[in-house]
């Protein structure tokens, strides 16, 4: 009797070990992240034209005051800039030049360190329209989008900002934000793939932006 | 640390000697149904469970005793989007959630002496419950006890020897917490009783 209730808990106990994870993600893919979010006081509709900038910048986390920021190799940044430009135009904005008076701007910025951050200094984008200065930063209207470590993550990030409205302490509106993460792995057309994929997604949740 | 409590708790069921006619113990597979809130979080049903038990007659036709179970749900959720007020996030998640449950547990049980013997049964106890899913990269897990009753029907075939199948049907109610929802869910076991 006790043999064979042995046995039985020998077959019951390998049940179990194999039990707690019986599948996890084997597909790089299958980490991808889309995120968006938006600050419910402000009218998409009310406005109808948008500047982009021609680089996508690197955020390296140690630009100083005044230096020029690392942009992403135009191979991939023309990719995404593109696609941004065809779902913008797609959902009725109209593309106009930085200079004039555009209503909402959109800075593609990528990141591959280990901490998703959206409150990098907006010095970062002191080279383009409206030419942010030292001690300028961003604020997101009533809601708080994720700051959140990870390990061997990247990230691309779309921010909508309002040019128009300068707040008080000087800092930044974005009324929209777009994020992509996952890990920087694999060929790079499977990951130019994901990227546009995730673009394509991160406004395919986000039809309040249509015009 | 669950793998490890169950394993001696296992253990320890097995390696107890019954040889007093009062004194059962019981090993028992179990397939689980999610229910309730649990069944919205994880809808699949559940291959891999166990339970062990202990059960002593206090006279011919009740018995008390204790029961311990494991039971883990796993459910892939397909690329898509969830949304919460502004926010919105699309992406695959494993979800997993293992139960851990302890009962004490009373027994009515009909047919003295027969080798068909039919029960019902009521316990109470608690559960471990805990629950992951995986969103991407990052990780969200709960880990509440939560507060259970364990309502169950049966019977016992026996066999020579002392030794007897067990088939039951348990349902597993857990309570809310204030961390999570109760995940409760029915389980359909069937085993060995081993008495003398």
């Amino acid at each position: 009797m006790k043999r064979s209730a042995l046995g039985v808990s020998a077959l019951l106990g390998v049940t179990l070990l194999t039990g707690c994870y019986p599948d996890i993600p084997d597909q790089i893919e299958e980490y991808d992240l889309v995120y968006t979010n938006f600050s419910p006081s402000f009218d998409f509709k009310a406005h109808a034209t948008y500047s982009l900038p021609d680089s996508v910048v690197k955020l390296t986390g140690n630009l100083e005051q005044g230096e020029a920021p690392e942009m992403l190799n135009p191979l991939y940044g023309d990719q995404i800039i593109g696609r941004i430009r065809s779902n913008m135009n797609a959902y009725g904005w109209t593309e106009v030049a930085e200079g004039a008076d555009p209503d909402v701007l959109i800075l593609p910025s990528v990141s591959s360190s280990t901490t998703i951050s959206v409150w990098y200094p907006s010095y970062y984008w002191g080279w383009y329209y409206p030419y942010y200065g030292y001690g300028y930063g961003w604020y997101y209207p009533g809601y708080y989008p994720p700051s959140v470590s990870s390990y061997t993550s990247g990230s691309l990030i779309l921010q909508m900002t309002d040019p128009g409205d300068p707040s008080a302490t000087d800092d930044t509106p974005v009324v929209w934000i777009g994020l992509f993460n996952g890990l920087m792995e694999g060929s790079t057309s499977g990951l130019a793939a994901r990227v546009t994929k995730s673009i394509d997604q991160a406004f395919k949740q986000s039809e309040y932006l249509k015009q | 640390m669950n793998k490890i409590i169950l394993s001696l708790s296992l253990a320890g069921v097995v390696t107890v000697a019954c040889h007093a006619q009062q004194n059962l113990t019981m090993l028992k597979y179990s397939i689980g149904f999610p229910m309730g809130d649990l069944q919205e979080d994880i809808s699949k049903t559940s291959w891999r469970g166990v339970e062990g038990g202990y059960r002593y007659f206090a006279d011919g036709n009740v018995a008390i005793g204790v029961d311990i179970g494991f039971q883990t749900f796993f459910e892939r959720k397909e690329y898509d989007t969830y949304t919460i007020n502004n926010a919105s996030l699309t992406g695959i998640q494993y979800r997993y959630s293992w139960n851990t449950t302890m009962t004490g547990q009373v027994e009515w049980v009909l047919n003295e002496g027969a080798d068909f013997r039919p029960f019902l049964g009521v316990g109470a106890g608690t559960m471990y419950a805990k629950r992951i899913t995986d969103f991407g990269l990052y990780r969200f897990t709960q880990d509440p006890w939560q507060f259970l009753m364990k309502p169950e029907i049966g019977a016992t075939y026996y066999m020579s020897g002392g030794t007897a199948i067990i088939v039951a049907a348990e349902y597993n109610a857990a309570f809310e917490t204030k961390d999570m929802e109760g995940q409760s869910f029915l389980a359909l076991t069937v085993g060995l009783v081993f008495g003398d």
